[in-house]
C-alpha cells in the first residue's frame, strides 16, 4: 500500500473513531403565558389528515394552556366536487383566502405554527409542529389578549370584544384576526388509519367563519410596553352551527413586510 | 393566485443570489477569455416546457390556480457550459412560472441559477467547486443528479476533488451541502471513495471494487427541531439522546469472468433518528396513531449475476433493505432530501399501460429479486421474460407487496418492420404503494402489441395497442397509439386511453367510460427538437411517508423545446 492509499485510509478510521457528545432529549414542560396558534390545513379526502387530527389533540393535551389549533378544510383535498364524501362543505372563503395567503402545502396533512418559518419551512408536517411549538412557547408574548364575549342564545348573536395591551415595544402592523371554530361535526372523512371512509368521523376545530377579514385587521401601526387597544365585533351564528361546540380564536400578528408572525393567541368557548 | 408572502421571501433571497453569482462567473469568463488571447469553447443546452391548462371538471383537470386564472405554466433549463485553459466552467439557469412541478396542487415561481460549478485539472488531481452531480457505487450512500420529471436536484454543493492513485485505480473526497431548490440544507456532508480496475491476465478476469463513506453532522438548528419534536414523545416512544452525527458506508465490487459479471454490494448506516413511516406511536391521549421518529441503524445488501453470450442473456438481482433511509433532514418527505438512492428491483416499463403500475422503493424494509432472462432464437426473432418480486420480510400481514411477469417477442423483418408483443401480469399493492386505505391489491393482466413498419426509405408508421385487464381501481383500460414519421424532421402521433370498464365513480357518483385523448406533433432539426401536444392525462393520488400528494389529471396542450448547442 502506498503512501496515498495509507492517508486515505487513516482519513476514513479519522471519520470512523471521532466520538460526539449526543443531543440529549429532555421532556419538555410547558410554562408561561404564551398560546401558540397551530392552523391545519386539511380535507375530508385526505386519507393521511385524520393522523394529524390525532396529533393536534395529543398536543392539546400536551400543551393545554398554551395551544390553540384551527383545522382549515381548503384547498384540493377538500374540495367535494372531487371528493364527494359526506354532507357537508366544510370549507369557508376565508379558508381558501388563507391558503392562498399563507401558501399552498406540499402534502397534507399540513400545518403552520404561529405563521412563522421553523426550520426553513412555513407549511410543516404532522411531525414537526410539536417541535415549533415547544419553540416559539419560549419567547413570551409581546401583547396579551383577552376575550370578552356575549352571546344571546334567542338571537344567535355573537359579540366579541378583544382587548390587547403591549408588553414591549413592536414595531410594524398589528393585526387581529377572529375565527370561529366549531367541534364535533359529524361527518365523513377518509381515513387511512382506520381503513379507509369513516361515515361518522367526528370532526374538531373546523374553521366556520371570521368576525375579521382573513387576513386579519389593522389595529394599531406600532405598540409600546403598556399600549392598550379594543375593538369589538358582531356576528349572527349560521343556525347549522352548534353554538355549545364553537369556541373563538383571537390572534394578533405583526406584520413587516413579508413576515406575519402571530404574537399571541387566546380562545375561549362561545357559550361557556 | 397572488404570490405568498413567504414565497416571495424565497424568491427575492434565491434571486439576488443567483443574480451575485452570475455576475461573477459572467466576469471571471471575460476576464480569462481577456488574457488569454484563447477561444473559450462553449457548449450548452436549453430545455422548455409550457404548459396550456384548459379546464375540464369531468376528469378533474381543475381546482390548481393554472386552471383558474393562470393558465399558462412553464419551466426552463438553460445550460451553458465552458473549457478554458484545463478550467471547466458551467452554469445552469433555471425558471419556473405557474409551474405545478414543485407541488402539482398549486402554482410555484421563481428563477435564478440552479446549478454552477468550475473545475480544473491540476496533475493527477482534478478539482471541482460549486453543484456536483456524484454517486458512490450503485448509489446507496450517496447519490447526487437531476430528474427534471419529478422535480429532483439534489446536487451536493460544495467542493470535490479527485486523484488518480494510479491509471487504474482512484480516490475521491467531496464535502458540502445538499442544494435545495434555490437554497442549502443545512446539514453538512462529507464522502471518501475509492474506485479501482484490475485484470488478470489474459484470464478474462477482472475486478473492479470500490468502496466509500458518507459522513452526515445535522445542524444545530436542525437538532433543536428533531429535540423539540422528540422531547414531546410518551414514555412508549421515548428517545433519550440523539446523534449529531452518523455515517453510511458500502463496500462493492464487480468481477467479470467471462461471460459471467457479479455485482455485489453491501452498505450499512450507522445509528440515527429517522421517521419510520410505518411504526406506531403512543399518543398523549392515550390513542395510536402510526408515523414516529426512532433511533436505529440499517443495511442493505444488493447482488447481481448476468451472463451474455450465445443469444442468451440471463441477470438475477436480489436486493434486501433494512431502516435504510439516509436524507439531509430528518423531517423531510416525499422526494426532497434524498441523500442516497435505492435501485428499483422491478422491471422498468415504458409502454402506457404496462407502467400503470410502478412500485416504489421501500427504504426501511423490503427483500425483492429479479430475473430476466433474454434469448434471440435467430437474428430476427428474440424472446424476453422477466420475473420480479418485492415483499416486506418484517410485516407479518400482507408481507407480499409486489409480483410482476412479463413476457416480450420481438420478431423483425429486416428493413420492413419490427413486432413487439407480450403480455404482462402484476399483482400491486395499491394501499402501501399509494395510500390508499382499504383498496384490495391490483390485479391487471395486460397484452401488448407495438408493430413498427418502414413504408419507404424516409417514411414509418408505429402502432400500439394495449389492453390492461383488471377488476380493481379504475378497471380495464384499452390504449390505441398511431405514430407517423417523415425521417428526418416529423413525427405525428394520435393516442387514446379509454377506461373501458369503469370502476371508479367520479365526483358525481358515476362510472363513466372516459376517455384521455392525446395528439402531437414532433418536429426535429439537428440537435433541436420541438414537441406540441393536445393531452388529456388521467389522474392519480400518490402517497408516500404518510403523506399525500396529487398527481393531476391534465388538460390542455404541452409544448416541450430540447435542443444542444
Amino acid at each position: 500500500m502506498n503512501i496515498k492509499s495509507l492517508m486515505a485510509l487513516l482519513f476514513a478510521v479519522a471519520i470512523l473513531s471521532c466520538e460526539e457528545n449526543r443531543r440529549m432529549i429532555v421532556p419538555f414542560v410547558p410554562e408561561g403565558d404564551r398560546v401558540i396558534l397551530l392552523e391545519e390545513f386539511t380535507g375530508k379526502g385526505c386519507t393521511n389528515c385524520p393522523k394529524g387530527s390525532r396529533e393536534i389533540e395529543n398536543l392539546l393535551t400536551l400543551f393545554p394552556d398554551n395551544l390553540v389549533a384551527v383545522s382549515l378544510h381548503a384547498g384540493f383535498f377538500a374540495d367535494p366536487s372531487i371528493f364527494p364524501l359526506g354532507d357537508y362543505d366544510l370549507r369557508t372563503d376565508e379558508g381558501e383566502e388563507l391558503i392562498d395567503y399563507l401558501g399552498s402545502p406540499i402534502g397534507y396533512p399540513s400545518g403552520i405554527v404561529d405563521r412563522t418559518v421553523f426550520n426553513g419551512e412555513m407549511q410543516l408536517g404532522a411531525n414537526a409542529w410539536a417541535s415549533a411549538i415547544s419553540q416559539y412557547l419560549q419567547t413570551p408574548p409581546a401583547i396579551d389578549l383577552a376575550i370578552i364575549k356575549e352571546y344571546t342564545d334567542a338571537t344567535r348573536e355573537l359579540v366579541v370584544t378583544v382587548n390587547g395591551i403591549g408588553k414591549e415595544e413592536v414595531s410594524g402592523d398589528i393585526t387581529l384576526s377572529i375565527m370561529l371554530t366549531e367541534s364535533g361535526i359529524v361527518d365523513a372523512q377518509d381515513d387511512q388509519e382506520a381503513g379507509g371512509i369513516v361515515l361518522d368521523y367526528v370532526h374538531k376545530h373546523v374553521l366556520r367563519d371570521m368576525m375579521t377579514p382573513a387576513k386579519g385587521e389593522t389595529i394599531v401601526t406600532n405598540i409600546s410596553g403598556g399600549q392598550t387597544f379594543s375593538k369589538t365585533y358582531t356576528l349572527t351564528l349560521d343556525p347549522a352551527w352548534v353554538a355549545d361546540n364553537m369556541e373563538i380564536v383571537a390572534f394578533v400578528s405583526n406584520v413587516n413586510g413579508i413576515n406575519f408572525p402571530v404574537i399571541q393567541a387566546a380562545h375561549t368557548g362561545v357559550k361557556e | 393566485m397572488e404570490l405568498t408572502p413567504f414565497n416571495e421571501s424565497l424568491i427575492q433571497t434565491s434571486i439576488m443570489k443567483a443574480n451575485r453569482t452570475l455576475i461573477t462567473c459572467f466576469y471571471c469568463l471575460l476576464a480569462w477569455s481577456g488574457w488569454s488571447q484563447e477561444q473559450i469553447s462553449l457548449s450548452g443546452s436549453i430545455e422548455s416546457n409550457v404548459n396550456f391548462y384548459m379546464r375540464d371538471e369531468e376528469i378533474g383537470a381543475a381546482n390548481t390556480p393554472q386552471y383558474e386564472h393562470q393558465q399558462i405554466g412553464t419551466d426552463n433549463w438553460l445550460t451553458l457550459r465552458a473549457q478554458l485553459y484545463g478550467f471547466d466552467l458551467g452554469v445552469r439557469y433555471d425558471l419556473f412560472a405557474n409551474s405545478s412541478l414543485l407541488n402539482p396542487t398549486d402554482s410555484y415561481t421563481a428563477q435564478g441559477l440552479g446549478h454552477w460549478y468550475i473545475g480544473k485539472q491540476i496533475g493527477k488531481l482534478y478539482i471541482r467547486g460549486g453543484h456536483i452531480y456524484d454517486q458512490i457505487g450503485s448509489g446507496a450512500i450517496f447519490k447526487s443528479y437531476e430528474e427534471r420529471a419529478l422535480f429532483i436536484d439534489n446536487a451536493l454543493v460544495g467542493v470535490r476533488a479527485n486523484y488518480e492513485l494510479s491509471p487504474n485505480w482512484m480516490i475521491k473526497g467531496m464535502v458540502g451541502r445538499q442544494k435545495n431548490i434555490f437554497d442549502l440544507y443545512p446539514s453538512f456532508l462529507k464522502g471518501l471513495s475509492i474506485e479501482g480496475f484490475k485484470s488478470f491476465g489474459e484470464s478474462k478476469v477482472s475486478i473492479a471494487p470500490g468502496a466509500g463513506i458518507i459522513h452526515k453532522t445535522l445542524s444545530d438548528q436542525q437538532m433543536d427541531a428533531l429535540a423539540g419534536a422528540l422531547a414531546q414523545y410518551t414514555p412508549e416512544d421515548f428517545i433519550p439522546e440523539a446523534p449529531f452525527n452518523n455515517i453510511a458506508a458500502t463496500i462493492y465490487n464487480t468481477l467479470s469472468v467471462g461471460r459471467f459479471t457479479w455485482y455485489i454490494e453491501g452498505a450499512i448506516k450507522s445509528e440515527e433518528v429517522f421517521f419510520d413511516t410505518y411504526a406506531s406511536r403512543t399518543l398523549w391521549t392515550g390513542g395510536q396513531t402510526i408515523g414516529k421518529f426512532v433511533l436505529d441503524d440499517g443495511y442493505m445488501a444488493f447482488t447481481s449475476l448476468s451472463y451474455a453470450g450465445g443469444g442468451l442473456g440471463i441477470s438475477g438481482q436480489y436486493k434486501r433493505t433494512s431502516n435504510f433511509r439516509f436524507r439531509t433532514d430528518p423531517f423531510v418527505t416525499l422526494n426532497r432530501g434524498m441523500i442516497n438512492f435505492l435501485p428499483p428491483m422491478s422491471r422498468i416499463n415504458t409502454y402506457r399501460l404496462t407502467a400503470r403500475y410502478s412500485p416504489a422503493t421501500q427504504d426501511l424494509n423490503e427483500e425483492a429479486f429479479q430475473i430476466d432472462v433474454r434469448y434471440a432464437i435467430n437474428k430476427n426473432l428474440s424472446v424476453l421474460v422477466n420475473v420480479s418480486n418485492i415483499n416486506r420480510p418484517k410485516e407479518e400481514e400482507n408481507p407480499d407487496i409486489y409480483s410482476e411477469v412479463y413476457t416480450q417477442v420481438t420478431w423483425r423483418k429486416p428493413r420492413k418492420w419490427t413486432l413487439i408483443t407480450g403480455v404482462q401480469y402484476q399483482k400491486y399493492d395499491q394501499e402501501l404503494f399509494e395510500g390508499k386505505p382499504g383498496v384490495p391489491p391490483v390485479q391487471a393482466v395486460t397484452p401488448y402489441l407495438d408493430y413498427l413498419v418502414k413504408l419507404d426509405q424516409k417514411r414509418s408508421s408505429r402502432t400500439e395497442l394495449q389492453y390492461m385487464s383488471t377488476d380493481q381501481d379504475f378497471g380495464s383500460w384499452l390504449y390505441f397509439l398511431e405514430e407517423f414519421s417523415i425521417s428526418p424532421h416529423w413525427i405525428f402521433e394520435v393516442s387514446d386511453m379509454w377506461n373501458i370498464s369503469p370502476k371508479h365513480e367520479n365526483g358525481a357518483g358515476e362510472l363513466k367510460d372516459l376517455h384521455f385523448p392525446t395528439a402531437g406533433v414532433v418536429y426535429s432539426a439537428g440537435p433541436t427538437r420541438y414537441a406540441l401536444r393536445y393531452v388529456k392525462q388521467v389522474e392519480g393520488i400518490v402517497c408516500s411517508g404518510g403523506i399525500c400528494r396529487l398527481e393531476p389529471a391534465f388538460s390542455g396542450f404541452k409544448f416541450n423545446l430540447t435542443s444542444n448547442f
